[in-house]
């Protein structure tokens, strides 16, 4: 009943019996050809979204619905001149998309995708043996969390060679902000991922998955939610995405970074940003909304040694994670259909100011809910709904309250003492000054 | 306070724009508004000539697409783009008299004529040909403020690309002649206008005489009608 190849390559996507065939499953099936289609119909779905929030239809001329408007569009990107600006670089011209490429698909290597099989393991803390989940992830690494942060700095090295290796000033203008908000709203990003590695006590991804399952997601606690929160903003501003697309803002720099690509490499680009949209709403959904899981129910009881219900219960967590994801790309769609640029001084005070003091004060609130709930019952959410659940909301609640309104206060007055429409005009030069007074005489 | 409520509301509002593009209109939920063909169908489209057209007023709500060549929005009367030259339905007789008027108050001078003449050689008050070159006009239509006899009006017709500009954009006589029934239909307002039918009455009488004038020639009789197309 059960053919070879089908349970070869199943256990191959597993992760299990022979080492390198994962990873050529997982290069030829998802990163070949599953994530560049999901990409292209990002495309399209954010063409037909932000119409629809524009009162249009959209592309709706190739194909029935614009359903082949992707197509048609690479066909036109690929067969249009590659024009490499004579003065560039070459070299690092042509390698900057490809770099950020691969950084949105690393990103996306370490990511559990669904419930994967159910496996033994010895835990190391315990030396208890506990049943694993393989999560479905392309690689799993131990400290998957930390690879992920690394690969994903890539990108702002890709977006600066871009600039710099264009000889264009628009070009390396985009490039000098890019990396300014890449760089900061990095440290808000990592920061606000770290009570998901609190609660879970894993820097694997998997690991981090696995303990959602057992114990809830951890967006249902209040600093949960505000991580949660941090992250989705960060992460918005890491793709460089409306509002934060600063780096790419045409009415003053024409294209920012990529200004002087052309056909496919431009495209590339494209292809990085819609992929780097894709890897952060994989990873906030892995991170706190708890990846392929259901709420209130686990699948790992389904889960048996037989393929039909690894198949079954692996297409609904994958058919779950998908529709998360698709719900913060949404999210995103529709963040950028609603808010206009930042300035960019705000976007600075914003990340500096605000994010990076809430989210290290947001770490000290998660360890008290680490304290009272996750430690003593072993539950980070909704596993325990009693006095103890209610009242650790409440005080962690008020404490996040508190703590976004006392820094809003303070950012709030440090913009009124900084904003130059506030300040009072002055006179450049003083008229009490002597040579001004003779100036003024003569 | 006010922290972030702006920024929510906006969300919202859009939000609202969103969904209100799939539930209101004339068309309900997947009913394209104005009862276009409908989104789940897929590959069939209005046969040339059936197309909706849409009327939008400023109370219209959801989607504003109009989908061109499968919707149209609705010409109206004084919507004018090239000149065309009428014939009336009931003689067959071109109304123009080529009297030239036209021709002189034309800004970019695009309007350009031969007289008709009769059997004996004195010019009747007909065009032999009359030629716009419709790549020169520009639809100010003072060729039909000017024409004393009503006889050359601005249509409405603005689907005019071809393939070829060089012949097919000098538009001769036989291009530009369009029947009163046409006219009638495309202008009724102009058309049912007292003073227009004051002026069909005068001109139509003046017409005959100064035609019978030219006639009596020594060849007596009316000539055959200029052109019926
Ligand atoms: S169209 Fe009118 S103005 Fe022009 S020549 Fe004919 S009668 Fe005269
Ligand atoms: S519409 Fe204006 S430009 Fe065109 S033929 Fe008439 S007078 Fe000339």
């Amino acid at each position: 009943m059960v053919t070879d190849p089908v349970l070869a390559l199943w256990a191959s996507l597993t992760l299990e019996p022979i080492p390198w065939l994962p990873w050529i499953a997982w290069l030829l099936i998802g990163f070949a050809a599953a994530f560049p289609g999901i990409v292209a119909y990002m495309v399209w779905a954010e063409r037909k979204i932000a119409a629809r929030f524009q009162d249009r239809i959209g592309p709706n001329r190739v194909g029935p619905l614009g359903l082949l408007q992707p197509i048609a569009d690479a066909i036109k990107l690929i067969t249009k001149e590659d024009v490499v600006p004579q003065a560039a670089d070459r070299i690092v011209h042509v390698l900057a998309p490809v770099l950020l490429l691969i950084s949105a698909l690393l990103t996306l290597a370490v990511i559990p995708f669904g419930y994967g099989r159910l496996v033994d393991r010895t835990d190391p803390a315990t030396d208890a043996v506990i049943g694993w989940l393989t999560g479905l992830a392309p690689v799993e690494l131990p400290s998957g969390l930390l690879y992920l942060i690394a690969v994903s700095s890539l990108a702002s090295l890709g977006v600066f060679l871009a600039g710099w290796s264009s000889r264009n000033k628009y070009a390396l203008l985009g490039a000098m902000r890019s990396v300014a908000q890449l760089v900061s709203y990095e440290v808000p990003q990592v920061l606000s991922t770290i009570p998901a590695v609190l609660f879970a006590g894993t820097l694997s991804l998997v690991g981090i998955f696995n303990a959602q399952d057992q114990l809830g997601w951890f967006i249902a606690s209040p600093p949960g939610l505000v991580a949660f929160t941090i992250l989705m903003i960060a992460s918005i501003a890491e793709v460089n995405r409306a509002p934060f697309d600063l780096p790419e803002a045409e009415s003053e720099i024409i294209a920012g970074y990529h200004t002087e690509y052309s056909s496919m490499r431009f495209g590339l680009f494209f292809l990085a940003e819609y992929m780097s949209m894709l890897a952060v709403s994989c990873l906030a959904t892995t991170l706190y909304l708890g990846g392929g899981s259901l709420p209130f129910f686990s699948l790992r009881g389904l889960l048996s040694d037989t393929l039909a219900s690894q198949l079954l219960v692996n297409a609904l967590a994958v058919g779950v994670f998908a529709a998360k994801v698709f719900f913060l790309i949404f999210v995103m769609f529709w963040v950028r259909a609603t808010l206009p640029r930042m300035r960019v001084d705000r976007l600075m005070s914003f990340a500096w100011k605000f994010l990076v003091p809430l989210s290290i004060v947001n770490l000290v609130i998660a360890a008290v809910w680490f304290e009272i709930v996750v430690r003593p019952t072993n539950h980070a959410t909704w596993g325990l709904i009693d006095l103890t659940w209610w009242g650790a909301v409440v005080l962690t609640g008020l404490l996040e309250i508190l703590a976004i309104w006392i820094l809003n206060a303070l950012l709030r007055l440090d913009r009124a003492a900084t904003d130059p429409r506030l300040i009072p005009p002055r006179l450049l030069v003083p008229t009490s000054a002597p040579w001004a007074q003779t100036t003024l005489r003569a | 306070m006010g922290l972030g409520t702006g920024i929510l509301t906006g969300h919202l509002v859009t939000l609202r724009r969103f969904l209100r593009t799939f539930l209101v209109g004339q068309g309900r939920t997947l009913k394209r508004r104005g009862g276009g063909h409908q989104p789940l169908d897929f590959f069939r489209k209005p046969a040339p000539g059936t197309e909706p057209v849409i009327d939008q007023g400023p109370t219209t709500e959801g989607l504003f697409t109009v989908e061109y060549p499968d919707e149209r929005l609705p010409t109206r009367e004084r919507f004018r783009v090239l000149p065309v030259l009428i014939y009336d339905d009931e003689d067959g007789y071109v109304r123009c008299t080529s009297c030239n008027i036209c021709a002189k108050v034309c800004p970019p001078q695009c309007i350009w004529m031969t007289h008709a003449q009769g059997p004996d050689g004195n010019p009747v008050p007909m065009p032999e040909d009359f030629f716009i070159d419709m790549d020169v006009c520009m639809n100010c239509g003072f060729c039909a403020e000017y024409c004393p006899f009503d006889a050359i009006k601005m249509d409405q017709n603005f689907e005019q690309s071809n393939y070829e500009r060089h012949q097919t954009h000098i538009y001769s006589l036989q291009d530009l002649l369009v029947s009163s029934t046409y006219y009638a239909q495309t202008h009724p307002e102009a058309w049912a206008s007292a003073d227009e039918v004051a002026e069909r009455n005068k001109v139509k009488k003046k017409k005959d005489q100064r035609l019978q004038k030219a006639l009596a020639g020594p060849a007596s009789g009316r000539p055959a009608p200029a052109a019926v197309s």
